[in-house]
């Protein structure tokens, strides 16, 4: 592709891609080369110098054989390092002919080699996880820990840990622990969908296994879909995006599903309030292949089915199920397929059988996501590293009742009639991707790759037929007329991890993305730039910006109603949303790293993203050119991020405070002037702390606290006459001559109560001869905060003039349990 | 027993079944969350009261305008009695030739002198001053519609039981002046004064006329429960009954449409085969008032809960008033007369 652009431009062709993106072309190719001569330039330095060596290799949890990403490789005596990929692969490059090297990880024993380099060498280490020590544990230095990294606003939030935190009813939730984090708000209560940076929920890239999802959450948004038995790795970024991340503005969470244990079978089982799960993993050849099996689902409806009348079917299930393989072809070669499956479903039937009717009817309303993918990881000699990913994602939404009745026998004047109506709605998306990782030299460490998307959005259909005495009297389609759309997205990028002068840190890259849908192609070079430098000892300052493009939107009146809600793609009257972002801040290791404490100030600007006109009602989406209904506009949002975090010892846990401030700007709507985004939260506080009581006793606390989100509720009120009283005919949809109606103010301009709560949990762990049982009992909302979830005003009579305003608290204190047993 | 059949899909406009999803919705989530509801106070900002304008015109009504004030929302006062006696009122033309003040007749209403009526097209202003409140103003026309009965024809009839049923065809014509209009079409059958009275029933013994169905294979008909469909043109339109129907010149703007309607009379035992057809021309500022008050009046009164869940967006009352609130709509109205002896004649009352 490269030497194809590069031919094309330098013989003068147009580029393949138009000519608006030639410049484009030429930045890459520019960039390319840079980087190109980097690669060339730095091995033949290091064999002038003769002392350049690579040392390479995968770092495993030793018990399992599970590769650790995340995990930091360093020469604690020079302060250099690095860090394992996503698939646990590391490569260093260092110009010593010997030297001790430190291997680390959250919650391992850290592992030290020393190593007399006469040539590359490869070394694959294992570490031990930690039993829990008491006392404090033994923090090694490490050398690219945050303060060292260019890489601005990520968090990696530990699975442990996240499954030690409070949960709602007993039920861990990945996306309600992120939603703790600074700078990441969770909307409405008990929502997992979440806002980060003043953007909205569709503006979070959510990865599993390296492929989108769309509409995450069961239970209308109560719960996300990831379990977290299922989970290996977790991280969020908010700002600072490499360049091989892109396709949504505000954020990127990275979830990496388990491999499966490839020594020993193993699994847990438990159960909630909520959702019973299990686990299955174990080796399908020891040290070769390995699978991961985990399942979940509610039990409510089943539990519920002796009490239903005998004729009755009526119910609410969800279910995940995950699934992971792999196999380790050679030391270079793994593949590896995953698979994810979840759904939500209520569902009713009843039959009816008298002397004057037999009938039956049967609904549902269910979505369901879906994801499969395939990966090849590859290593080229000991310094590059590949990845090939082929995969697909599928959300459906769909809405179905079918009914017949007839009367008995033959009687005069019977009738026999059926119907059904269905309505669904759903996305399909195909993703090739290829990602390469080299370390050329010492200083350099090397991504690039490429990607493709095809997308196919289906958004609501409506069809329903009618049968009498079997003929077909009514068969009907309804749509928006703007119907199916097909489109496909296109993105290469580059970027290097630098290590400059100075101990300057840089993350350099470019992102050239193109969006092609109904003949029109909407480009995009995003540039990508992280820096971070040491200012003392333990403290580094750090600073990037980034411009991304978000091909896709979300049309949605409300949040969380799948119904009306729907992912559409970018086209001529609502183009692909863009933002900038640039963010400065400090790092600061505390206490030889046992805390880390980080500031960053961001500034955000956006446009092309998307409301609905005023007026526009729930369902019009649904049937109604919805582009038609949309207004185009801009957003900005700022603000402050302090977040304190300690890691390690008997207490863990963080605090994390931001000042946020998030406003929207449509020309259009709030008479052209500037109103709040409808989640601008000025200040939240999350503190989140977990303790070890004893090896086999945790407790673990969350309290957060966050100002009223903004309303837009009305402040006035009059009478109205609602036609001329001299002509009779005008009967109203009001019988009333005269009603009462009430007079919005501006835009999000009135504020709600605040919102604040405290979750507790302890943990309660026994080690038998087969296993480990935990028995986890929590309280949500400990001091019954009746925090608001809604404010609607109500008239306070219908003969009355008078409103007062009304607000529905969602959750009081709920008390929780779960069992789970891990053998 | 009415099958169900005739309950069903068929014949029923469709928002009767999202109207049943969203008060299913509604009710179900109003019962789930009942139990944490709680009245607060909440931040809101300042609401300045404004003068509120009613004035409906058409050519053969007397000017009268209604005016009274907005209120705080968390007031206690009943706007229905902040009416405002104190103002100036005017009336004007484009063309300056006709300018009325309105004299206050109390509660709020201000009349023109008697003789003084709109013309159709000819655009009016209303302005008006009251103390402690914005100057407002509005203007508006009434379209300079024509219609007429163009055919009247009698089908065959069908007897059942003891019930004679008489089925039309009608066909009128309408003249749509340039600009956006909407109509609205009414079939009206008569009803005698009852010949003999149940102590029981209502006293009312006078004649009157009750609202019949009818039906058109018209695209462009829209069915009077016009929220929610009316801009959908893929939902409603092919051969249907209607109560009553509403309809934009979208698709005829400025020309001359023609519109065929065929209906059978109310098999009820003391009408008689008298008739009435009502065409309405309502202004944009009209239509758009009335579907917003409606729209309002249902999410406020009756589904806020359901509104507020699904963060519905408000919906705003239309208004043509610069600064104030409230409406000033022309309109007209072409009412025609038919009985079974092919005899049409215009207006509502028949001729003798």
């Amino acid at each position: 592709m490269f030497s194809l652009m590069k031919g094309y431009a330098s013989a003068g062709f147009p580029c393949p891609f138009g000519r608006r993106l030639r410049r484009g072309c030429l930045l890459v190719l520019l960039t390319l080369c840079c980087w190109a001569g980097a690669f060339v330039a730095g091995p033949a330095a290091a064999q002038d110098a003769g002392e350049v060596r690579t040392v390479n290799g995968y770092i495993e949890d030793a018990e399992s054989g599970e590769r650790l990403p995340g995990a930091t490789v360093s020469v604690p005596a020079l302060g250099i390092g690095s860090v394992t990929n996503q698939y646990g692969y590391y490569s260093l490059t260092v110009r010593l002919n010997s030297l001790t090297l430190a291997f680390a990880y959250l919650g391992y024993e850290t592992v030290t080699r020393a190593l007399s380099l006469s040539a590359d060498t490869t070394l694959d280490v294992a570490l031990a996880p930690i039993a829990i020590d008491l006392e404090g544990i033994e923090v090694v230095a490490r050398a690219d820990s945050l303060i060292d990294q260019p890489q601005m606003g990520r968090h990696e939030v530990a699975i442990d840990q996240i499954q030690s935190l409070p949960a709602l009813l007993g039920e861990v939730d990945i996306q309600k622990t992120l939603q703790l984090l600074p700078g990441v708000q969770s909307g409405s209560e008990g929502r997992s969908g979440f806002y980060v940076r003043g953007g909205g929920p569709d503006q979070n890239l959510i990865l599993l296994d390296g492929l989108p999802l769309y509409n995450p959450s069961h239970l209308f948004g109560f719960l996300s879909v990831f379990n977290a038995d299922a989970m290996k790795h977790v991280e969020l970024i908010k700002g600072g995006f490499p360049a091989r991340y892109g396709g949504r503005l505000s954020s990127v969470v990275n979830l990496t599903m388990k491999e499966g244990n490839l020594r020993k079978y193993g699994g847990d089982v438990g159960t909630g309030l909520i959702a019973t799960r299990a686990t299955l993993e174990g080796p399908i050849l020891r040290d070769k292949a390995s699978f991961l099996f985990t399942a979940r689902r509610t039990l409510a409806d089943l539990l519920a089915r002796p009490f239903l009348p005998e004729d009755t079917r009526a119910g609410y299930f969800f279910y995940d199920v995950n699934f992971k393989a792999n196999y380790i072809v050679s030391r270079k070669d793994r593949i590896y397929l995953s698979g994810y499956s979840g759904r939500d479903l209520f569902y009713g039937s009843d039959n009816w059988d008298d002397q004057y009717e037999e009938g039956e009817f049967e609904g549902d309303l269910g979505w369901r996501n879906r994801l499969a993918a395939l990966r090849w990881n590859r290593l080229f000699g000991n310094r590059t590293f590949s990845n090939v990913l082929v995969g697909l994602t599928n959300y459906s939404f769909a809405i179905g009742t079918d009914e017949r009745y007839h009367t008995p026998g033959e009687q005069a004047g019977g009738y026999d009639y059926e119907s059904s109506v269905s309505y669904v709605s759903d996305i399909l998306d195909y993703t090739v991707k290829l990602d390469l990782e080299h370390r050329p030299s010492p200083s350099h460490y090397l991504r690039f790759g490429a990607e493709g998307i095809r997308h196919r959005f289906s958004p609501g259909r409506l069809w329903f037929w009618e049968k009498d005495f079997g003929e077909t009297v009514e068969d009907t389609t309804l749509a928006s007329p703007v119907g199916t759309v097909r489109s496909s997205e296109a993105a290469l990028y580059a970027e290097d991890d630098m290590t400059l002068f100075s101990g300057l840190r840089v993350n350099a890259g470019l992102r050239m993305a193109w969006y092609f849908v109904d003949g029109e192609n909407y480009p995009s070079l995003e540039p990508r730039l992280s820096l971070s430098r040491r200012v003392a000892r333990r403290m580094s300052a750090k600073a990037s910006y980034v411009r991304m493009q978000q091909p896709v939107h979300f049309l949605t009146a409300s949040t969380g109603n799948p119904f009306t809600d729907f992912w559409v793609s970018a086209l001529e009257r609502m183009p692909p949303q863009k933002s900038h972002q640039v963010a400065v801040g400090l790092v600061r290791n505390i206490r030889e790293g046992r805390y880390e404490a980080s500031l960053e100030s961001y500034y955000k600007w956006m446009r092309d993203i998307i409301e609905y006109k005023a007026g526009t009602q729930t369902f019009d989406s649904v049937f109604r050119d919805w582009p038609d209904l949309i207004e185009t506009g801009r957003g900005v949002a700022y603000g402050v991020e302090l977040f304190l975090q300690k890691k390690t010892g008997r207490t863990s846990g963080w605090i994390g405070y931001s000042w946020a401030k998030a406003t929207r700007d449509f020309k259009n709507l709030n008479n052209g002037e500037v109103f709040p985004y409808r989640y601008d939260r000025r200040h939240d506080v999350s503190i989140v702390a977990q303790r070890h009581l004893s090896p086999n006793k945790e407790i673990s606390a969350a309290w957060v606290f966050g100002s009223g989100y903004p309303a837009w509720l009305p402040v006035g009120r009059h009478s109205v006459l609602l036609h001329d009283q001299a002509h009779d005919y005008y009967s109203g949809p009001d019988d009333d001559d005269e009603v009462i109606v009430v007079d919005y103010g501006p835009r999000n301009a009135s504020r709600l109560r605040s919102y604040h709560r405290l979750d507790l949990a302890i943990h309660f762990r026994k080690e038998r001869s087969w296993g480990t049982r935990t028995l986890t009992f929590g309280t949500y909302n400990t001091y019954n905060r009746k925090n608001p979830f809604v404010v609607y005003p109500v008239r306070e009579n219908r003969s009355a003039s008078t409103f007062n305003f009304r607000q529905l608290s969602l959750f009081p204190v709920l008390p929780s349990f779960a069992y789970r047993i891990s053998f | 027993m009415k099958p169900r059949s005739e309950r069903s899909w068929r014949g029923a406009p469709c928002g009767s079944w999202r109207a049943a999803l969203l008060a299913a919705g509604a009710l179900g989530m109003a019962g789930v969350f009942a139990a944490c509801e709680l009245a607060v106070e909440v931040d809101i900002p300042d609401h300045d009261s404004r003068l509120v304008a009613h004035s409906f015109f058409a050519p053969d009504s007397a000017w009268t305008v209604r005016l009274s004030r907005s209120a705080d929302i968390e007031g206690r006062d009943d706007v229905r009695k902040l009416t405002v006696p104190d103002a100036t009122v005017r009336i004007t033309n484009e063309t300056g030739d006709f300018s009325h003040t309105l004299a206050h007749t109390g509660e709020g209403m201000y009349a023109a002198p008697a003789g003084a009526y709109p013309t159709p097209g000819a655009a009016y202003t209303l302005e008006a001053e009251a103390p402690g409140l914005p100057a407002i103003r509005a203007v508006n026309a009434i379209p300079s519609v024509k219609a007429a009965v163009e055919e009247l024809a009698r089908l065959d009839d069908n007897s059942i039981g003891p019930f004679q049923f008489e089925n039309y065809r009608v066909r009128i014509r309408i003249e749509d002046p340039p600009g956006t209009n909407y109509y609205k079409l009414e079939l009206f059958q008569f009803l005698p004064a009852p010949t003999f009275i149940f102590p029981q029933e209502d006293p009312d013994t006078s004649s009157s006329f009750q609202e019949i169905s009818f039906s058109a294979n018209e695209s462009a008909f829209r069915y009077d429960d016009y929220a929610y469909f009316f801009d959908s043109p893929d939902v409603a339109g092919g051969d249907e009954s209607f109560q009553g129907v509403l309809f934009s010149d979208e698709l005829f703007d400025g020309e001359t449409e023609f519109f065929e309607i065929t209906f059978n009379s109310e098999p009820v035992s003391r009408s008689e085969s008298r008739y009435k057809l009502v065409l309405t021309a309502l202004s944009e500022d009209y239509f758009l008032y009335h579907h917003t008050a409606f729209l309002q009046s249902e999410l406020v009164n009756e589904l806020n809960i359901e509104a507020a869940l699904l963060q519905t967006p408000p919906i705003h009352l239309h208004s043509n008033v610069d600064e104030g609130l409230g409406v000033f709509a022309g309109y007209s109205v072409h009412a025609f007369g038919f009985d079974r002896e092919g005899n049409v004649w215009p207006g509502e009352d028949r001729p003798d």
